[in-house]
Protein backbone atom coordinates (compact mmCIF):
# COMPACT_ATOMS: atom_id res chain seq x y z
CA UNK A 1 0.00 0.00 0.00
CA UNK A 2 1.87 3.36 -1.13
CA UNK A 3 1.43 6.44 1.29
CA UNK A 4 -1.22 8.28 -0.64
CA UNK A 5 -3.27 5.30 -0.41
CA UNK A 6 -3.02 4.49 3.57
CA UNK A 7 -3.56 8.10 4.07
CA UNK A 8 -6.63 8.14 2.41
CA UNK A 9 -7.74 5.06 4.12
CA UNK A 10 -7.23 6.60 7.38
CA UNK A 11 -8.71 9.29 6.62
CA UNK A 12 -11.70 7.77 5.40
CA UNK A 13 -11.59 6.15 8.70
CA UNK A 14 -11.79 8.81 10.59
CA UNK A 15 -13.90 10.32 8.32
CA UNK A 16 -16.22 7.64 8.41
CA UNK A 17 -16.24 7.22 12.11
CA UNK A 18 -16.53 10.60 13.50
CA UNK A 19 -14.59 11.20 16.60
CA UNK A 20 -13.12 7.56 18.01
CA UNK A 21 -15.04 6.14 21.46
CA UNK A 22 -17.24 9.15 21.72
CA UNK A 23 -20.77 7.90 23.33
CA UNK A 24 -22.64 10.89 21.23
CA UNK A 25 -24.82 9.83 18.70
CA UNK A 26 -23.59 9.44 15.13
CA UNK A 27 -22.56 7.59 11.76
CA UNK A 28 -22.03 4.29 13.47
CA UNK A 29 -24.76 4.52 17.08
CA UNK A 30 -28.07 5.46 17.47
CA UNK A 31 -29.73 8.14 19.94
CA UNK A 32 -31.20 5.69 22.01
CA UNK A 33 -27.75 3.92 22.56
CA UNK A 34 -26.42 7.55 23.93
CA UNK A 35 -29.71 7.65 25.84
CA UNK A 36 -29.20 4.56 27.50
CA UNK A 37 -26.33 5.76 28.91
CA UNK A 38 -25.54 7.53 32.12
CA UNK A 39 -22.40 9.70 31.37
CA UNK A 40 -19.80 11.68 33.59
CA UNK A 41 -16.90 13.86 32.99
CA UNK A 42 -14.16 13.55 34.93
CA UNK A 43 -10.50 14.37 35.10
CA UNK A 44 -7.66 12.01 33.32
CA UNK A 45 -6.03 11.08 36.45
CA UNK A 46 -9.30 10.32 37.86
CA UNK A 47 -10.49 8.24 34.77
CA UNK A 48 -6.66 6.12 35.05
CA UNK A 49 -7.44 5.43 39.24
CA UNK A 50 -10.92 4.25 37.82
CA UNK A 51 -9.80 2.50 34.21
CA UNK A 52 -5.51 2.40 34.67
CA UNK A 53 -6.03 0.03 31.97
CA UNK A 54 -7.83 1.78 29.35
CA UNK A 55 -6.61 5.83 30.14
CA UNK A 56 -2.76 5.91 30.67
CA UNK A 57 -1.60 8.12 33.61
CA UNK A 58 -0.70 11.68 33.58
CA UNK A 59 2.65 12.38 32.23
CA UNK A 60 5.32 12.89 34.75
CA UNK A 61 6.38 16.19 33.63
CA UNK A 62 2.69 17.48 32.81
CA UNK A 63 1.13 18.13 30.02
CA UNK A 64 0.02 21.56 28.08
CA UNK A 65 -3.41 20.60 27.42
CA UNK A 66 -6.30 19.66 29.84
CA UNK A 67 -7.50 16.41 29.06
CA UNK A 68 -10.14 14.74 30.57
CA UNK A 69 -12.38 11.74 29.99
CA UNK A 70 -15.81 11.00 29.77
CA UNK A 71 -17.20 7.65 31.77
CA UNK A 72 -20.38 6.31 30.58
CA UNK A 73 -22.38 3.25 32.05
CA UNK A 74 -24.97 1.29 30.40
CA UNK A 75 -28.16 1.09 32.32
CA UNK A 76 -29.34 -1.82 33.24
CA UNK A 77 -32.98 -2.06 31.22
CA UNK A 78 -33.30 -1.30 27.98
CA UNK A 79 -35.12 1.61 27.01
CA UNK A 80 -39.02 0.79 26.85
CA UNK A 81 -38.66 -2.22 29.19
CA UNK A 82 -40.03 -0.47 31.93
CA UNK A 83 -42.80 2.22 32.92
CA UNK A 84 -41.02 5.48 32.59
CA UNK A 85 -42.12 6.28 36.69
CA UNK A 86 -41.06 2.51 37.74
CA UNK A 87 -37.40 3.39 35.22
CA UNK A 88 -37.31 6.93 37.29
CA UNK A 89 -37.93 5.09 40.97
CA UNK A 90 -35.73 1.97 40.17
CA UNK A 91 -32.91 3.52 39.18
CA UNK A 92 -32.26 5.82 41.91
CA UNK A 93 -34.09 3.55 44.52
CA UNK A 94 -30.71 2.96 46.45
CA UNK A 95 -30.20 7.15 47.14
CA UNK A 96 -33.63 7.80 47.49
CA UNK A 97 -34.16 5.11 50.35
CA UNK A 98 -31.07 5.45 52.00
CA UNK A 99 -32.04 9.68 52.29
CA UNK A 100 -35.46 8.23 53.91
CA UNK A 101 -33.93 5.34 56.28
CA UNK A 102 -31.24 8.05 57.60
CA UNK A 103 -34.33 10.40 58.20
CA UNK A 104 -36.63 8.28 59.55
CA UNK A 105 -33.85 5.92 62.09
CA UNK A 106 -32.69 9.13 63.80
CA UNK A 107 -36.31 9.93 64.73
CA UNK A 108 -37.06 6.47 66.71
CA UNK A 109 -35.08 5.04 69.45
CA UNK A 110 -32.30 2.74 69.02
CA UNK A 111 -34.45 -0.50 70.10
CA UNK A 112 -37.43 -0.11 67.86
CA UNK A 113 -38.56 -2.48 65.49
CA UNK A 114 -38.90 -1.66 62.16
CA UNK A 115 -41.65 -2.60 59.95
CA UNK A 116 -41.63 -0.66 56.22
CA UNK A 117 -44.39 -1.16 53.43
CA UNK A 118 -44.36 0.64 50.46
CA UNK A 119 -47.87 2.48 48.85
CA UNK A 120 -47.57 1.68 44.60
CA UNK A 121 -49.60 0.98 42.12
CA UNK A 122 -47.56 -1.55 40.75
CA UNK A 123 -47.21 -4.34 43.67
CA UNK A 124 -44.05 -5.54 42.18
CA UNK A 125 -42.32 -2.16 41.82
CA UNK A 126 -43.84 -1.39 45.47
CA UNK A 127 -42.63 -5.07 46.84
CA UNK A 128 -39.10 -3.94 45.62
CA UNK A 129 -39.39 -0.58 47.23
CA UNK A 130 -40.07 -1.98 50.75
CA UNK A 131 -37.33 -4.27 50.46
CA UNK A 132 -34.67 -1.97 49.35
CA UNK A 133 -35.97 -0.09 52.49
CA UNK A 134 -35.38 -3.40 55.18
CA UNK A 135 -32.11 -3.99 53.87
CA UNK A 136 -31.22 -0.57 54.26
CA UNK A 137 -32.43 0.01 57.95
CA UNK A 138 -31.25 -3.47 58.66
CA UNK A 139 -27.58 -2.24 57.36
CA UNK A 140 -27.34 1.00 59.80
CA UNK A 141 -27.79 -2.13 62.60
CA UNK A 142 -31.83 -1.53 63.09
CA UNK A 143 -33.98 -4.32 64.02
CA UNK A 144 -36.21 -4.84 60.95
CA UNK A 145 -39.35 -7.20 61.11
CA UNK A 146 -40.71 -8.78 58.03
CA UNK A 147 -44.63 -8.62 59.24
CA UNK A 148 -46.34 -5.61 57.46
CA UNK A 149 -49.21 -4.51 59.66
CA UNK A 150 -52.36 -5.40 58.17
CA UNK A 151 -55.83 -3.49 59.32
CA UNK A 152 -59.16 -4.94 59.55
CA UNK A 153 -61.75 -4.82 56.83
CA UNK A 154 -63.96 -2.38 57.95
CA UNK A 155 -60.89 0.12 58.69
CA UNK A 156 -59.24 -0.39 55.08
CA UNK A 157 -63.28 0.49 53.68
CA UNK A 158 -63.02 3.97 55.58
CA UNK A 159 -59.30 4.57 54.33
CA UNK A 160 -59.78 3.78 51.20
CA UNK A 161 -62.24 6.87 50.85
CA UNK A 162 -60.17 9.61 52.30
CA UNK A 163 -57.26 11.39 50.47
CA UNK A 164 -53.98 10.86 51.59
CA UNK A 165 -53.09 13.54 53.65
CA UNK A 166 -56.07 11.85 56.22
CA UNK A 167 -55.43 8.60 55.20
CA UNK A 168 -51.81 7.83 56.76
CA UNK A 169 -52.28 9.12 60.44
CA UNK A 170 -55.61 7.53 60.59
CA UNK A 171 -54.17 4.61 59.60
CA UNK A 172 -51.42 5.31 62.20
CA UNK A 173 -53.99 6.09 65.02
CA UNK A 174 -55.91 2.33 63.96
CA UNK A 175 -52.54 0.55 63.96
CA UNK A 176 -51.81 1.53 67.29
CA UNK A 177 -55.14 1.28 68.78
CA UNK A 178 -55.67 -2.16 67.27
CA UNK A 179 -52.46 -3.31 68.58
CA UNK A 180 -50.87 -4.38 65.43
CA UNK A 181 -47.97 -2.02 66.05
CA UNK A 182 -46.22 -2.11 69.78
CA UNK A 183 -44.76 1.22 71.58
CA UNK A 184 -41.76 -0.51 70.35
CA UNK A 185 -42.55 -0.89 67.21
CA UNK A 186 -42.10 2.07 64.05
CA UNK A 187 -43.62 1.68 61.02
CA UNK A 188 -42.08 3.24 57.83
CA UNK A 189 -44.35 3.76 54.51
CA UNK A 190 -42.66 4.67 51.65
CA UNK A 191 -45.39 5.99 48.81
CA UNK A 192 -46.16 7.99 45.18
CA UNK A 193 -49.43 10.27 45.90
CA UNK A 194 -49.45 11.64 42.40
CA UNK A 195 -49.38 10.04 39.34
CA UNK A 196 -47.76 12.61 38.20
CA UNK A 197 -44.54 12.30 40.56
CA UNK A 198 -40.99 10.08 39.98
CA UNK A 199 -40.26 11.03 43.79
CA UNK A 200 -41.08 8.79 46.80
CA UNK A 201 -42.67 9.96 49.45
CA UNK A 202 -42.22 8.90 53.05
CA UNK A 203 -43.86 8.91 56.59
CA UNK A 204 -43.09 7.45 59.88
CA UNK A 205 -45.76 6.01 62.44
CA UNK A 206 -44.41 6.03 66.16
CA UNK A 207 -47.11 5.40 68.96
CA UNK A 208 -50.07 6.31 66.92
CA UNK A 209 -48.33 9.05 65.21
CA UNK A 210 -48.13 10.09 62.03
CA UNK A 211 -44.95 12.26 60.80
CA UNK A 212 -44.21 12.94 57.16
CA UNK A 213 -40.50 12.75 56.49
CA UNK A 214 -40.17 14.32 52.84
CA UNK B 1 4.60 29.26 -6.64
CA UNK B 2 4.29 33.07 -5.81
CA UNK B 3 1.42 33.55 -3.13
CA UNK B 4 -0.62 34.83 -5.39
CA UNK B 5 -1.23 32.56 -7.77
CA UNK B 6 -1.79 29.76 -5.12
CA UNK B 7 -4.81 31.97 -3.34
CA UNK B 8 -6.20 32.20 -6.78
CA UNK B 9 -6.08 28.21 -7.70
CA UNK B 10 -7.22 27.48 -4.20
CA UNK B 11 -9.72 30.47 -3.98
CA UNK B 12 -12.49 28.92 -6.58
CA UNK B 13 -11.97 25.01 -4.56
CA UNK B 14 -12.53 26.70 -1.27
CA UNK B 15 -15.25 28.92 -2.17
CA UNK B 16 -17.25 25.89 -3.17
CA UNK B 17 -16.04 24.09 -0.23
CA UNK B 18 -17.79 27.07 2.03
CA UNK B 19 -20.62 26.99 -0.51
CA UNK B 20 -21.47 23.13 -0.23
CA UNK B 21 -19.86 22.45 3.46
CA UNK B 22 -22.75 22.04 6.61
CA UNK B 23 -22.63 21.49 10.09
CA UNK B 24 -24.35 18.13 12.48
CA UNK B 25 -24.92 19.37 16.10
CA UNK B 26 -25.52 16.78 17.80
CA UNK B 27 -26.92 16.49 21.26
CA UNK B 28 -26.42 14.36 24.02
CA UNK B 29 -27.90 14.39 27.34
CA UNK B 30 -25.48 13.12 29.67
CA UNK B 31 -26.84 13.23 33.35
CA UNK B 32 -30.66 13.89 34.77
CA UNK B 33 -31.32 14.84 31.12
CA UNK B 34 -32.20 11.36 29.39
CA UNK B 35 -34.04 10.52 32.51
CA UNK B 36 -37.64 9.59 31.35
CA UNK B 37 -40.47 12.17 32.21
CA UNK B 38 -43.97 11.36 33.95
CA UNK B 39 -45.09 14.26 33.69
CA UNK B 40 -46.80 15.83 30.70
CA UNK B 41 -46.33 19.73 29.92
CA UNK B 42 -48.83 20.10 28.39
CA UNK B 43 -51.41 19.98 30.98
CA UNK B 44 -52.52 22.21 33.83
CA UNK B 45 -50.08 21.17 36.61
CA UNK B 46 -49.44 24.01 38.19
CA UNK B 47 -52.97 25.13 38.52
CA UNK B 48 -52.88 28.84 40.64
CA UNK B 49 -49.07 28.46 41.40
CA UNK B 50 -47.28 31.43 42.20
CA UNK B 51 -43.37 30.85 40.54
CA UNK B 52 -40.33 32.93 40.79
CA UNK B 53 -38.14 32.44 38.13
CA UNK B 54 -34.92 33.39 38.68
CA UNK B 55 -31.84 33.22 36.17
CA UNK B 56 -28.54 34.01 37.54
CA UNK B 57 -26.21 35.40 34.75
CA UNK B 58 -22.44 33.31 35.46
CA UNK B 59 -18.89 33.16 33.22
CA UNK B 60 -21.34 30.95 30.40
CA UNK B 61 -24.57 32.79 30.16
CA UNK B 62 -24.66 36.33 30.06
CA UNK B 63 -27.79 38.23 31.22
CA UNK B 64 -28.96 38.60 27.98
CA UNK B 65 -29.18 34.62 27.38
CA UNK B 66 -30.40 34.26 31.16
CA UNK B 67 -33.60 36.55 30.41
CA UNK B 68 -34.27 34.38 27.02
CA UNK B 69 -33.92 30.93 29.37
CA UNK B 70 -36.23 32.46 31.89
CA UNK B 71 -39.00 33.97 28.79
CA UNK B 72 -38.74 30.61 27.72
CA UNK B 73 -39.37 28.73 31.11
CA UNK B 74 -42.40 31.65 31.97
CA UNK B 75 -44.02 30.41 28.52
CA UNK B 76 -43.69 26.89 29.87
CA UNK B 77 -44.76 27.03 33.02
CA UNK B 78 -47.85 29.56 32.28
CA UNK B 79 -49.05 26.98 29.78
CA UNK B 80 -49.03 24.50 32.83
CA UNK B 81 -51.39 27.27 34.82
CA UNK B 82 -49.07 28.61 37.35
CA UNK B 83 -48.56 32.60 37.39
CA UNK B 84 -45.02 33.50 36.56
CA UNK B 85 -42.53 36.32 37.89
CA UNK B 86 -39.25 36.49 36.34
CA UNK B 87 -36.13 37.91 38.14
CA UNK B 88 -32.47 38.05 36.21
CA UNK B 89 -30.01 40.62 38.16
CA UNK B 90 -28.06 42.98 35.79
CA UNK B 91 -31.10 42.29 32.97
CA UNK B 92 -33.34 45.29 31.88
CA UNK B 93 -36.92 43.86 32.27
CA UNK B 94 -39.99 45.88 33.60
CA UNK B 95 -39.73 45.83 37.74
CA UNK B 96 -42.51 43.74 39.14
CA UNK B 97 -45.84 44.77 39.83
CA UNK B 98 -47.28 46.57 42.66
CA UNK B 99 -48.63 44.13 45.34
CA UNK B 100 -47.11 40.77 43.48
CA UNK B 101 -48.31 38.20 45.36
CA UNK B 102 -45.73 35.80 47.41
CA UNK B 103 -44.00 32.56 45.52
CA UNK B 104 -44.98 29.81 46.48
CA UNK B 105 -42.06 28.15 44.88
CA UNK B 106 -38.81 30.06 43.93
CA UNK B 107 -36.39 28.61 40.99
CA UNK B 108 -33.10 29.65 40.67
CA UNK B 109 -31.33 28.13 37.18
CA UNK B 110 -27.44 28.66 36.94
CA UNK B 111 -25.50 27.52 33.48
CA UNK B 112 -21.84 26.66 33.84
CA UNK B 113 -19.37 25.38 30.96
CA UNK B 114 -17.95 21.98 32.25
CA UNK B 115 -15.64 21.54 28.95
CA UNK B 116 -15.07 22.66 25.90
CA UNK B 117 -12.84 21.53 22.93
CA UNK B 118 -11.91 23.13 19.91
CA UNK B 119 -8.70 21.56 18.12
CA UNK B 120 -6.76 24.07 15.69
CA UNK B 121 -5.17 20.55 13.84
CA UNK B 122 -8.64 19.52 13.34
CA UNK B 123 -9.63 22.92 11.71
CA UNK B 124 -6.23 22.95 9.50
CA UNK B 125 -6.86 19.36 8.44
CA UNK B 126 -10.35 20.03 7.47
CA UNK B 127 -9.45 23.19 5.48
CA UNK B 128 -6.90 21.26 4.04
CA UNK B 129 -9.23 18.57 2.83
CA UNK B 130 -11.70 20.40 1.60
CA UNK B 131 -14.05 20.01 4.65
CA UNK B 132 -14.31 16.04 4.07
CA UNK B 133 -12.42 15.52 7.66
CA UNK B 134 -14.68 17.12 9.84
CA UNK B 135 -13.78 19.77 12.05
CA UNK B 136 -15.15 19.18 15.78
CA UNK B 137 -15.74 21.33 18.21
CA UNK B 138 -17.64 20.22 21.65
CA UNK B 139 -19.41 22.05 24.64
CA UNK B 140 -20.29 20.28 27.80
CA UNK B 141 -22.67 22.10 30.36
CA UNK B 142 -24.28 21.79 33.14
CA UNK B 143 -27.49 23.38 34.20
CA UNK B 144 -28.17 23.75 38.18
CA UNK B 145 -31.30 23.85 39.38
CA UNK B 146 -32.47 24.81 43.12
CA UNK B 147 -36.11 24.67 44.04
CA UNK B 148 -37.47 26.05 47.46
CA UNK B 149 -40.72 27.95 48.80
CA UNK B 150 -40.93 31.41 49.96
CA UNK B 151 -39.14 31.08 52.82
CA UNK B 152 -35.92 29.62 51.44
CA UNK B 153 -36.47 26.17 52.49
CA UNK B 154 -34.71 23.59 50.15
CA UNK B 155 -37.35 21.55 48.14
CA UNK B 156 -35.17 20.07 45.22
CA UNK B 157 -31.72 20.75 43.47
CA UNK B 158 -30.65 19.17 40.64
CA UNK B 159 -27.71 19.16 38.00
CA UNK B 160 -28.80 18.60 34.51
CA UNK B 161 -25.70 18.06 32.02
CA UNK B 162 -25.44 17.45 28.59
CA UNK B 163 -22.86 18.02 25.65
CA UNK B 164 -23.29 19.23 22.08
CA UNK B 165 -20.62 18.08 19.46
CA UNK B 166 -20.74 20.10 16.15
CA UNK B 167 -19.15 18.07 13.13
CA UNK B 168 -18.54 21.28 10.57
CA UNK B 169 -17.35 19.66 6.98
CA UNK B 170 -19.27 18.31 3.96
CA UNK B 171 -18.37 14.80 4.07
CA UNK B 172 -19.64 14.81 7.67
CA UNK B 173 -23.04 16.03 6.91
CA UNK B 174 -23.08 14.58 3.68
CA UNK B 175 -23.22 11.04 5.18
CA UNK B 176 -26.07 12.07 7.71
CA UNK B 177 -27.67 13.97 5.12
CA UNK B 178 -28.22 10.74 3.24
CA UNK B 179 -28.38 8.67 6.14
CA UNK B 180 -30.95 10.68 7.34
CA UNK B 181 -32.77 10.32 4.40
CA UNK B 182 -32.93 6.93 3.32
CA UNK B 183 -31.85 5.03 6.76
CA UNK B 184 -32.66 6.41 9.94
CA UNK B 185 -36.37 6.47 10.94
CA UNK B 186 -37.70 10.11 12.35
CA UNK B 187 -36.33 9.73 15.89
CA UNK B 188 -33.30 9.30 14.99
CA UNK B 189 -32.60 11.93 12.80
CA UNK B 190 -29.40 13.88 13.26
CA UNK B 191 -29.58 16.23 11.15
CA UNK B 192 -31.16 20.14 11.04
CA UNK B 193 -32.42 21.16 14.11
CA UNK B 194 -32.76 17.54 15.23
CA UNK B 195 -30.38 18.70 18.45
CA UNK B 196 -32.43 21.38 19.58
CA UNK B 197 -35.89 19.76 19.35
CA UNK B 198 -34.28 16.60 21.39
CA UNK B 199 -32.20 19.46 24.04
CA UNK B 200 -35.73 21.07 24.90
CA UNK B 201 -37.64 18.14 25.10
CA UNK B 202 -35.57 16.88 27.37
CA UNK B 203 -34.93 20.32 29.44
CA UNK B 204 -38.17 21.40 29.88
CA UNK B 205 -39.63 17.78 30.89
CA UNK B 206 -36.92 17.27 33.38
CA UNK B 207 -38.10 21.04 34.56
CA UNK B 208 -41.65 20.30 34.60
CA UNK B 209 -41.21 17.18 36.78
CA UNK B 210 -38.33 18.69 39.20
CA UNK B 211 -40.99 21.41 40.10
CA UNK B 212 -43.65 19.44 40.36
CA UNK B 213 -41.71 16.96 42.91
CA UNK B 214 -40.91 20.11 45.11
CA UNK B 215 -44.62 21.02 44.45
CA UNK B 216 -45.48 17.99 46.08
CA UNK B 217 -42.73 18.15 48.36
CA UNK B 218 -44.11 21.42 49.82
CA UNK B 219 -47.50 20.26 50.14
CA UNK B 220 -47.06 16.79 52.14
CA UNK B 221 -44.56 18.82 54.33
CA UNK B 222 -46.61 21.53 55.07
CA UNK B 223 -49.65 18.65 55.88
CA UNK B 224 -51.51 19.61 52.66
CA UNK B 225 -52.57 22.64 53.42
CA UNK B 226 -53.36 23.70 49.60
CA UNK B 227 -55.16 21.91 47.03
CA UNK B 228 -53.02 20.63 43.52
CA UNK B 229 -54.37 19.81 40.66
CA UNK B 230 -56.22 16.59 40.99
CA UNK B 231 -57.89 16.54 37.34
CA UNK B 232 -55.19 17.71 35.13
CA UNK B 233 -56.75 19.13 31.99
CA UNK B 234 -55.17 19.41 28.76
CA UNK B 235 -54.43 23.76 28.16
CA UNK B 236 -52.34 23.13 25.14
CA UNK B 237 -52.33 21.09 21.98
CA UNK B 238 -53.39 17.57 23.22
CA UNK B 239 -51.08 16.05 20.64
CA UNK B 240 -48.72 14.51 23.44
CA UNK B 241 -44.25 14.92 23.42
CA UNK B 242 -42.81 11.59 22.75
CA UNK B 243 -41.53 10.06 25.95
CA UNK B 244 -44.22 12.34 28.06
CA UNK B 245 -47.35 10.41 28.38
CA UNK B 246 -49.65 11.33 30.88
CA UNK B 247 -50.79 8.80 33.47
CA UNK B 248 -53.11 11.02 35.64
CA UNK B 249 -56.20 8.79 36.27
CA UNK B 250 -54.38 5.24 36.91
CA UNK B 251 -53.68 6.35 40.31
CA UNK B 252 -56.16 5.22 43.39
CA UNK B 253 -56.26 5.38 47.15
CA UNK B 254 -53.15 3.60 48.63
CA UNK B 255 -55.38 1.83 50.87
CA UNK B 256 -57.89 0.55 48.14
CA UNK B 257 -54.87 -0.71 46.16
CA UNK B 258 -55.05 -4.22 45.33
CA UNK B 259 -53.16 -6.46 47.62
CA UNK B 260 -54.13 -4.35 50.70
CA UNK B 261 -56.75 -6.37 51.70
CA UNK B 262 -56.30 -7.89 55.13
CA UNK B 263 -55.29 -11.32 55.56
Amino acid sequence: MTGATRLSAALLATLASGCAYDPAPGITQTKAYSRNLECDRVSQAHAHELYPGKVPDLPPRGSYSNIDALVCTTRLAEPGERAARDEVILTSLRQTVGQITRLASALAPDQTTWHVDAFYPQPTVAQKISVAARIDLAERGHQVSDRVPVLAAGDIAVLARLSAAKAYPLACRRYFAEKVLAENDAFLGLMIIDARETDLHAGICLRGEWKWLR
Amino acid sequence: MPLRKLVQRLAVPLALAWALTGCVTIYQPLVTLQRPAVINPEYNNFDGLQLLLRCLPTDYTDSGDSEILCQNLRTLFTNQGATVQVEVPEAELPPAEEGTARPDLVIELTSKQLHSENSALLWVLCYASLTLIPAVTEATFAQDVVLRDADGFLLGSESLQGRFVRYFGLGYWGINALMDLIVRPKEEKLTGAAAKTDFSRDFYGQLSQLAFHARMRQLVLRGFEAPIAASPKPTLNPAALPGLAPSPTEFTNPFAAPGRAPK
